[in-house]
């Protein structure tokens, strides 16, 4: 049981940390787009 | 003489049932790859491996032999699954996902298969946290991520991990259509997604992209930083533009090398009297699951989002947001069509598929660093 509860908390901590990496990649995307947008003579 | 003929058929009279049923699984493997055309480039080699490891006495799996020498150096080091990622990382092309960042929430939710497949593991009582946690990651539908794990985490089920990672990739034609249709319904099979396809991605996002990202991943949890610094080295080699050479090299020449050195180290470890076993039985099945919670995790995210949003998302593209690319986002497109052969997402499966590599590793790293 006590197993299965610490799975639960990874579980938890885990999806809750790939949201929030994936969160930052998508500001950082955004940004960087932004900032950089494509010119012609590339 | 006798002493000679003895010596001769000692390898077929000690041959157990265990071993030679292994055979028998490495000639099926053989058979899917050539007939069925299953994944050829890694079912092939893995199941010559297995052949060449369960004939009685091998030399290719003594101290010295070869397969071996291969599993010290290339598996136990992580080698393997590291040149492949910078293999991976040459071949990827990011501005699919660049064009449409939004894409990479459902790379997120489709890594949920992992964590519901280490609960279920976990609740066996069979096997020990981090071993459940190598189980998981046959979930993140990415070969060298769960060999990556599995190699730290739980060297006694690496063989059944590995096995049940490529192959259920390559069974991914077969797995993600039923769950997708049983949770959507064909209305949600129709939506069709407008997307701006005209941006254009500069040289400049292409090239920091994958410097960022590693800082970035780096920074919050160090001990990914061979997982994700690899694929993302691998891909600034492919985007600066002046490294056309190794670009090229490491898309073919590393990629075939690694993966036919990769396939025959895999099956070396599945050694008869470990592989046939309750324990591998167990593992092949939660590893199938965790593909479908994937599926589900994915569909049911993009369900969830569609209640806040007012242009809806075609569900369907929530499952293409596991990291077997371009396979689940071919599926997605092919299903779309089916329903309205006018429709055509194609390029946002693509957008979410990209991003189940980079969540995939993500998710990885994330296990690896709770759990270190």
């Amino acid at each position: 049981m006590e197993l299965v509860l610490e799975t639960l908390r990874i579980m938890g901590v885990g999806m809750g940390t790939v949201f929030a990496v994936i969160i930052i990649f998508i500001v950082l995307v955004r940004g960087l787009m932004s900032l950089f947008p494509y010119k012609e003579e590339e | 003489m006798i002493d000679l003929l003895n010596t001769l058929i000692q390898g077929v009279a000690s041959m157990t049932w265990k071993q030679g049923l292994m055979i028998v699984i490495g000639l099926v493997l053989i058979y899917l790859a050539i007939k069925k055309e299953y994944e050829p480039m890694l079912l092939l080699p893995i199941g010559f491996g297995a052949i060449l490891t369960n004939i009685p006495f091998s030399a290719a799996v003594t101290e010295e032999g070869f397969l071996s020498i291969l599993y010290n150096a290339g598996i136990r080091t992580e080698l393997f699954p590291i040149l492949i990622f910078i293999a991976v990382g040459a071949m990827i092309d990011f501005s699919p996902l660049l064009k449409q960042p939004v894409m990479l929430l459902f790379g997120a939710a489709a890594q949920f298969g992992i964590f519901a497949a280490m609960l279920l593991a976990a609740a066996t009582g069979m096997f020990s946290l981090r071993e459940a946690a190598s189980i998981g990651i046959i979930g993140a539908a990415d070969g060298p991520t769960s060999i990556y794990v599995a190699s730290r985490f739980a060297q006694e089920y690496f063989g059944p991990i590995s096995v049940a990672a490529y192959s259920y990739m390559s069974l991914v034609p077969i797995i993600q259509p039923p769950v997708i249709k049983a949770l959507t319904t064909k209305k949600e099979r129709m939506i069709r997604m407008d997307a701006d396809f005209d941006v254009k991605v500069s040289k400049k996002v292409l090239i920091l992209f994958p410097i960022l990202v590693t800082l970035i991943a780096g920074l919050i949890a160090p001990v990914s930083v061979g997982l994700v610094g690899s694929l993302m080295f691998g891909n600034l080699i492919r985007e600066c533009g002046v490294l056309e050479r190794l670009s090229k090299t490491a898309q073919n020449e590393l990629t075939n090398l690694v993966t036919l050195l990769l396939g025959i180290t895999i099956g070396s470890t599945m050694v008869a009297n470990k592989f046939i076993a309750w324990d591998t039985i167990l593992i092949l099945g939660i590893g199938l699951l965790a593909f479908v919670f994937d599926t589900a995790g994915g569909v049911l995210f993009a369900k969830f989002l569609n209640l806040f949003l007012k242009k809806k998302v075609n569900p369907m593209i929530g499952a293409a947001g596991i990291s077997a690319f371009p396979m689940s986002a071919r599926i997605v497109q092919r299903m779309a069509q089916k329903e309205d052969p006018t429709n055509f997402i194609l390029m946002q499966a693509i957008g979410a598929n990209v991003s189940g590599q980079i969540g995939s590793i993500i998710a990885g790293g994330v296990l690896l660093a709770l759990l270190a």
